[in-house]
């Protein structure tokens, strides 16, 4: 059994993932900013406070109980998960900001860019934040961010 | 709204298209690897004959730990004469270039003569590896 393990309900974390892409792709259809906004707050919120995230609440109070999606546990560490989250909540803030200072195709470009890392994650499992650490170790940078901490045996 | 209609369409296509050729480019990569001359820093590792996984991973890697090495031990359980060589991508850097590893958990599945079957960049289920192991032993 890996050490530290937490349970993560992964049906919750897709669910998420799944909301960020229709909530994203609407918001671009019908060319309404806010719509933006709001998952930009979702994001920020369930970073910062993961119990709280919006989709999540949804997904463990209602689509649960009603069944219609059935929760996949597995020893996880979330921390890794909640960290792509903030990326895509922070270039989220970058699409707003360029939305609202007039500059439409650089904003949803931007917000095209979240919707594709979370369609990737989605549908192919990968994971960016071993990606980026990787990446960035090769090349002599050893990020040190707590939820980056040298834990043994992988 | 049909505008946009249309771009999003588009956006789906290219991002769809990009994954299928960005795989098939993979698939081309490896194949490559496959008649190429065995790397002097594999030959030099401690590996016994019959098919083998090299299981890239860094020492930070929560998605090695929780999910890969389980799925790695699943595997194993299964085929109980299957090598599995764990290798820190970031020490064997020379390594982890030959085989073009772009991020962690990568496994490459070896055949018996250390050609390498199949390289998952990212996590591999173990399903999935045994099918590859299958075609490792044919």
């Amino acid at each position: 059994m890996p050490d530290k393990a937490t349970i993560v309900d992964h049906s919750a974390l897709r669910f998420n993932q799944a909301s960020i892409i229709l909530f994203l792709a609407l918001a671009f259809l019908l060319n309404q900013p806010l719509l933006v906004v709001f998952v930009a707050a979702v994001m920020w919120i369930g970073t910062l406070a993961p119990g709280a995230g919006l989709f999540k609440l949804v997904y463990r109070h209602i689509i649960k109980p009603l069944g219609v999606i059935r929760p996949v546990l597995k020893a996880d560490d979330p921390k890794p998960h909640l960290f792509a989250q903030g990326v895509g909540a922070l270039v989220l803030t970058l699409s707003i900001v360029a939305l609202f200072a007039g500059l439409p195709v650089l904003g949803w470009a931007l917000t095209g860019v979240v919707v594709a890392l979370a369609a990737i994650n989605l549908f192919l499992g990968f994971c960016m934040g071993c990606f980026m650490y990787y990446q960035l170790a090769r090349r002599g940078i050893h990020a040190n961010l707590p939820w980056w901490q040298a834990r043994q045996g992988a | 709204m049909l505008e946009r209609t249309l771009w999003l369409a588009t956006f789906v296509l290219l991002l769809t298209g990009g994954v299928l050729l960005w795989r098939r480019y993979l698939e081309q990569q490896t194949k490559r690897l496959a008649f190429a001359q065995v790397p002097t820093e594999l030959a030099a590792l401690p590996l016994a004959s019959g098919p083998a996984v090299l299981y890239f991973t860094t020492a930070t890697c929560a998605q090695c730990r929780f999910q890969q090495t389980p799925a790695l031990a699943a595997v194993q359980q299964q085929r109980s004469a299957l090598q599995v060589l764990k290798l820190d991508a970031v020490e064997h850097q020379r390594l982890a270039d030959t085989y073009h590893i772009m991020t962690v958990p990568t496994t490459v599945v070896l055949d018996g003569q250390r050609r390498p079957v199949a390289i998952n960049h990212g996590l591999a289920s173990a399903d999935r590896l045994l099918a590859q192991l299958d075609r490792a032993s044919e």
